[in-house]
């Protein structure tokens, strides 16, 4: 009979015996907050409540970094709440941040101790931690902030001061090229052009011809062709027809209405004569160059402006 | 250089060129109007160039060569150009005769005085090519023979400016083989009046008799060339060409851009060639400017080559040409 009563006092024993050094020790911690945003901090507070004859080991707090996006940042000293003979409250403040977004847990912290030479181990409870984003700024955009100037210095100036420089001395130089050009004895100018009317430069080259003397020479295609030459740079000067690029029939149709019509005749019998003698080899007796040079002439002074208004006077009246 | 009796030459065109009238009093029995095309078809019998006709349908293009081809008592036929016709169509074939076993010729309606390719362009290349080669060598070879073509031989080629869809325009290379490219219009109020009346009546059109024989106008050839052209002329004519090919040169910077190409070598010899014919025509032995610029259109314009910036501006070969006579200086 006392052999199983002593059997059952040791199992008791070894089954009680840590429990009885563990029941003297009390773990807890806390979380300031089960959430917070990226990059903010938390803070977990554990609370270590024991006899007056536990040792109490150093936590193993370096647990936390093991956990997932948790970064332990710094610990406090234990802090001592309560001290009599029969409890003592230490308490330590972990400081904690997460770097990622999402549900973590903080895991359980060892805290040992020592009883009567043996060494146990109590954990707290693990902890969740919820981890949100930033949340985006709502707030209205500020506006745009004003271009920062450089404080102006010395050779900021420079430039200005050289185109300044620059400007003067064109100035001068101008001003003393004016004054030089006005006292120099001004030039006359040259005298204008005097515009020879057609017909008398047409009767000028007439003069010429005669003078030439082709036909006497033999020369009769060159006095024809010089002849009606300057008869058809006169049309084209006086009547602003296309007298040099026209043969003799254009010419004929271009002068109708412009001139009286027995004027015309006559122009065209005298461009038709010398035609015969510039592209048939024709050779009209002496007297007809001669005949043809008059009236080449006779055209051009019944067709001068002063006797064109005359003559349209004449009609008038 | 060779002394020319002027006054001599001028009496013996004269008289040669006697049939020119009866000639023009007979078609115009028949053809109302359209004096400039049958002077132009004188011109290019005169002279053995052909001629590109263009103009609208109903122009009497037709009537006009086959008058002229009775006046002469010439044969005339007629080729109705089309996408499926053949080089054999027109210059003929060998035809193999089974009762004898052997081929014998069978030559086309080339061999004729006076042809009429009706709308060319519309005929593929090798047929346009057939033709201008015979025109050119005035020879057709069939069955490895050649035969020659008879004299006088006038083509008389006709290209419909509309309906350009499917057609095959000719060739510039072909074109210049042309001598003169005449364009026809419609007639005057008076003419068309009078088409109108001959129509009407059961007898409108004169029986056309032949006034001209066949060797005066192959003798008429050679007095045509006989027509006496002053030096003064030739430099015209040639200063007209080459105005066309460096207008630059003639104080015309501005066409230099609009021009691609100018007249060829070509074009002076049938300009001069064609303004002799024009003196001929009108009985004179001597050519004059008048020659020469009357027929200078017909003669340049589809030698010249524009631009597409011309094209592009609207600007045609007349106007090219007008801008050239307007500024190269008449002897």
């Amino acid at each position: 009979m006392r052999r199983p009563f002593f059997l059952f006092f040791w199992t008791l024993i070894i089954f009680f015996a840590p429990s009885a050094g563990r029941a003297q020790v009390g773990v807890e911690a806390t979380l300031d907050s089960i959430s917070m945003f990226v990059g903010g901090k938390r803070t977990v507070r554990l609370k270590v409540d024991y006899a007056p004859g536990v040792l109490l080991l150093e936590p193993g707090i370096q647990v936390i970094d093991t956990a997932k996006a948790i970064e332990l940042l710094s610990s406090s000293p234990w802090d001592t709440t309560r001290a009599n003979d029969k409890v003592i409250t230490l308490e330590k403040d972990l400081l904690l941040t997460a770097w990622d977004s999402g549900y973590f847990q903080i895991p359980a912290i060892p805290v040992n101790f020592e009883i009567q030479g043996v060494v146990h181990t109590l954990y707290t409870e693990i902890l969740p931690l919820r981890v949100n984003l930033t949340p985006p700024d709502t707030t209205a955009l500020m506006p745009l902030k004003p271009i920062i100037d450089e404080p102006l210095r010395a050779e900021d100036f420079i430039p200005y001061l050289i185109g300044l420089l620059g400007a003067i001395a064109v100035s001068v130089i101008l001003w003393r090229l004016l004054r030089r050009k006005k006292q120099a004895p001004q030039a006359p100018p040259p005298a204008p052009a005097a515009e020879i009317q057609p017909h008398v430069l047409a009767l000028e080259k007439f003069r010429k011809l005669e003078e030439a003397q082709l036909w006497q020479k033999g020369l009769v295609v060159d006095y024809h062709t010089e002849l009606t030459f300057i008869l058809r740079e006169y049309l084209e000067a006086r009547f602003g027809i296309l007298a040099l690029e026209s043969t003799t029939t254009e010419i004929g149709e271009q002068m109708e209405h412009r001139v009286p019509e027995e004027l015309r005749a006559e122009l065209i019998k005298l461009l038709n004569t010398s035609d015969m003698v510039k592209f048939a080899k024709a050779e009209p007796p002496a007297e007809i160059h001669e005949q043809l040079l008059g009236h080449a002439r006779n055209f051009i002074n019944s067709t001068t402006p002063a006797s064109a208004e005359a003559s349209a006077g004449a009609a008038s009246h | 250089m060779q002394s020319i009796d002027i006054e001599a030459l001028n009496q013996q065109i004269y008289l040669d060129s006697a049939f020119v009238e009866n000639l023009n009093r007979e078609t115009g029995q028949v053809i109302v109007g359209q004096q400039n095309m049958i002077e132009r078809l004188m011109i290019g019998l005169l002279t053995k160039g052909h001629i590109l006709l263009e103009g609208l349908p109903g122009l009497a293009k037709t009537m006009a060569i086959k008058t002229l081809s009775q006046a002469i008592n010439a044969q005339f036929s007629r080729i109705q150009f089309t996408p499926d016709l053949l080089p054999a169509d027109i210059i003929g074939t060998m035809i193999y005769n089974p009762s004898t076993h052997d081929f014998s010729v069978r030559k086309g309606p080339i061999f004729a005085n006076f042809i009429l390719a009706d709308e060319i362009n519309r005929a593929p290349a090798k047929v346009q090519s057939a033709l201008l080669e015979a025109m050119q060598e005035r020879q057709v070879t069939i069955g490895g023979t050649t035969y020659p073509l008879q004299e006088p031989f006038l083509v008389l080629a006709t290209q419909n400016p509309i309906e350009q869809e499917g057609t095959y325009p000719l060739p510039e290379a072909q074109t210049d083989r042309f001598m003169l490219k005449v364009k026809i219009g419609y007639p005057s109020k008076e003419e068309e009046r009078e088409i109108v009346r001959r129509n009407l009546n059961d007898d409108h059109f004169g029986e056309v008799k032949q006034v001209v024989q066949q060797k005066e106008i192959l003798q008429a050839r050679q007095s045509v060339r006989k027509v006496y052209m002053d030096e003064k002329i030739e430099k015209y004519i040639i200063d007209i060409v080459f105005a066309t090919r460096a207008p630059q040169d003639y104080g015309l910077p501005n066409l230099e851009p609009l021009i691609q190409y100018g007249g060829s070598p070509r074009a002076s010899i049938n300009l001069a060639l064609a303004a002799k014919a024009k003196a001929f025509l009108h009985r004179r032995g001597f050519v004059i400017p008048e020659d020469v610029r009357d027929i200078c259109h017909d003669v340049l314009r589809h030698r010249l080559g524009l631009t597409y910036e011309a094209e592009a501006e609207n600007i045609t070969q007349e106007d090219i040409i007008d801008k050239v006579l307007n500024t190269v200086e008449v002897p």
